[in-house]
């Protein structure tokens, strides 16, 4: 969904898997959605081998892009696709202390000029002033 | 009975500062609660995440939400609760509150905004009031805050300028960006009078507080220098070092309990873990931000009020206000600007700083004579990355993805600067926008949400619209392409005031002149809820300026 080109960086190259791994570890982010968005994967796979006879991955861009599209007429695909291209998104431009936009190449690329501070790694935005849920009397 | 606290302050934010900071100067003993964690500088980073896509400052809506009461298609009112929709009516659940996520455009509201009604009459449909104090009795504090708070700008004579008892403002004005000059040049052809937007920033380093810095990400976002004069940097750092005061964060106030008498004794909250817990005080004070201090003060019965807290004449969480208006856009693509010109324009760190309120009133035909009008303000297009990429996520109702994503990210980030314009105008108080407790919809304590009716006066729309109409010649003249403006009457939730409108009768408001709950002898209510109408400019210079003048007859009777 966002290939890497000769000029610019794709998915690959601001490691978007890494950013994706750092919020399906993310505390505050639902369950649902975490398990949402690994089926989705589950999905995609199976449909690939369905339709063009192997893993995603596997396949040269215009299969992948058949594979998408079809994925995108049902509702949950179309929801699935969207929350995977939110997320893509964020990992291109996020700061990279999340694992994405490796080594400013989102922003390098755009021409964004990021503002500053940045945040380090403990101060991650779920890590900042966490409310207290639970009765810790015994 | 012993008494924890001189003083108990609920809400720590514009309208809850100013009354900390100046009883604990004074010596008296005052606790602060607040429902939030108590950040810092050291945790404000420049982190679109935090600041903008997850529920950091905030809560999440499954843990505390509203319902959204408004028109259907039908004409019904329709009520949804907002983990349904994701409409987000939360601004800063923090020690600070939303102040510390301002923008800071700080204006004045004006002397004839006091006396609304009798300047300009009434409107069918909307319940005008005069305010019960005039401007003379608030300029004091309005002063008084350009000193505490930490007020930049510069005092420029225009048609509409509110009188002022000092010449200037005691910080010069924080560094502006290129393209001021042209909105200038612009105005001036037009006989507009551009004038610099006051901005609660501090321009030099002071009282321990440093200057911007200049990163270019201001508005959302939390201050990392303490320059953003929030109730946070400005007022309880202070009122903490005086060793009268303490803050209290993680403290969720569910209920004020009253007596016999109909006196409040104590604040009901619950702590970091949950445990009941009771701060009892001479005098309370409310500020909790509109919609949640009605909230409160409905939730708070007891034996003289048992409907409410000030109640008793059912005018408690009437009169919601909101800020009417709109905002609009013109591009300025590069490559049809000179080199320098188009150098200048992607200059990031500067603010715009330009406002007009040549239509603050006007006479115009179309409505008949005089009316009140508003404030335009022009500002940049949020620097935002991820916003900016989400907002080609979707063409002709289909997602993009792959080369045709890339070449519109490029396009969106590196061809144009957007200048953008807000429209301020007076959301008119109806009986259609208000404060009531939902029912069946609670929070994760198990209290009954706000239910906020959001119907808003055709009226505004039309003053919006005039006003952006005026906003968009300037873009205009400037030469800006694919000009386009919006005013609706969807609310915005961050300039939200009224529901507890201060005056004169029992029957018509719920606070008296001085924002003492008419019947309750030692209940305050300091936030942005007094207002029984909003002035044509965002509200929080008003909310602190009113509380300190509150402050000011406390500390005359604690």
């Amino acid at each position: 969904m966002l290939p890497s080109e000769k000029d610019s960086p794709g998915a690959r190259e601001i490691h978007a898997i890494d950013y994706l791994q750092t919020m399906l570890a993310a505390p505050d982010i639902e369950a649902e959605e975490k398990d949402f968005l690994r089926q989705g994967t589950q999905w995609l796979n199976d449909l690939a081998k369905k339709n063009q006879g192997d893993l995603f991955v596997r396949l040269n861009s215009e299969q992948k892009e058949t594979v998408l599209r079809t994925i995108e007429q049902s509702s949950a695909g179309n929801r699935w696709l969207s929350l995977m291209l939110t997320y893509l998104i964020e990992a291109l431009l996020a700061d990279p202390v999340y694992g994405g936009n490796y080594q400013q190449q989102g922003w390098t690329w755009l021409e964004h000029q990021a503002g500053f501070p940045t945040p380090t790694e403990n101060k991650m935005y779920y890590k900042l002033g966490q409310p207290v849920y639970r009765n810790t009397k015994a | 009975m012993s008494l924890d606290y001189d003083v108990c302050v609920i809400g720590s934010g514009a309208g809850g500062g100013p009354i900390a900071y100046e009883l604990a100067q004074a010596g008296h003993s005052v606790i602060v609660l607040e429902k939030g964690p108590w950040l810092t500088e050291k945790d404000f980073f420049k982190d679109e995440l935090a600041c903008c896509r997850r529920s950091v400052y905030t809560p999440k809506l499954k843990d505390e939400q509203h319902v959204i009461e408004d028109l259907d298609s039908q004409g019904h009112w329709h009520g949804e609760a907002t983990s349904k929709s994701g409409w987000d009516f939360w601004n800063g659940n923090v020690v600070g509150g939303s102040s510390n996520f301002m923008s800071g455009f700080f204006y004045r509201i004006k002397p004839r905004d006091f006396r609304l009604l009798s300047e300009f009459g009434p409107i069918p449909g909307a319940n005008i009031a005069d305010w019960p104090i005039s401007y003379e009795q608030l300029e004091p504090y309005y002063t008084k805050a350009e000193t505490e708070i930490g007020i930049s700008g510069h005092v420029h004579k225009h048609p509409f300028l509110e009188p002022r008892s000092s010449a200037d403002f005691p910080y010069p004005p924080t560094r502006e960006h290129p393209i001021s000059a042209h909105i200038d040049t612009a105005c001036q052809s037009l006989g507009y009078h551009s004038l610099p937007t006051p901005r609660a920033i501090l321009s030099r380093p002071d009282k321990g507080r440093r200057s911007c810095e200049y990163s270019g990400y201001c508005g959302s976002y939390g201050c990392s220098t303490g320059a953003k004069g929030s109730s946070r940097a400005a007022l309880l750092n202070r009122a903490v070092a005086s060793g009268h005061c303490t803050v209290q964060p993680h403290a969720k106030v569910y209920k004020l309990s009253s007596d016999t008498t109909g006196k409040v004794v104590s604040a009901d909250y619950y702590d970091a873990h949950n445990q009941a817990q009771k701060i009892r005080a001479k005098i309370f004070v409310v500020a909790c931000q509109a919609i949640e201090t009605s909230r409160l003060l409905l939730a708070s019965t007891g034996p003289k009020h048992p409907h409410g807290l000030g109640n008793n004449y059912q005018q408690l969480g009437k009169n919601l206000l909101f800020s009417a208006g709109g905002s609009g856009t013109g591009e300025f693509p590069y490559d049809q600007l000179d080199k320098a010109t188009a150098e200048s324009f992607k200059v990031r760190g500067p603010f715009v700083n330009r406002g007009l309120q040549d239509w603050y009133y006007f006479n115009d035909k179309s409505f008949g004579g005089e009316v009140k009008g508003g404030t335009i303000d022009f500002l940049l297009r949020h620097p935002n990355p991820i916003a900016k990429a989400m907002s080609v996520k979707w063409h002709d109702g289909k997602l993009v993805w792959g080369k045709p994503l890339k070449r519109q990210l490029k396009a969106v980030f590196t061809e144009t600067q957007d200048l953008r314009f807000e429209v301020f105008n007076d959301w008119l108080p109806t009986d259609n926008c208000f404060v009531s407790l939902a029912t069946g919809v609670k929070d994760r304590w198990g209290s009954a949400v706000a239910k906020v009716r959001i119907g808003y006066h055709p009226h505004d729309l039309k003053v919006g619209r005039y006003l952006a109409d005026r906003a968009e010649q300037v873009l205009k003249q400037m030469g800006a392409k694919n000009i386009r403006s919006n005013v609706s009457g969807a609310p915005p939730q961050n300039l939200v005031a009224g529901g507890c409108r201060f005056g004169n009768d029992i029957r018509s408001s719920v606070l008296d002149k001085d924002c003492k709950v008419h019947d309750v002898d030692n209940l305050y209510v300091t936030d942005g809820s007094f207002m029984p109408t909003g002035g044509s400019v965002p509200y929080t210079w008003t909310i602190y300026a009113n509380s300190f003048r509150v402050a000011d007859i406390l500390k005359n009777r604690v």
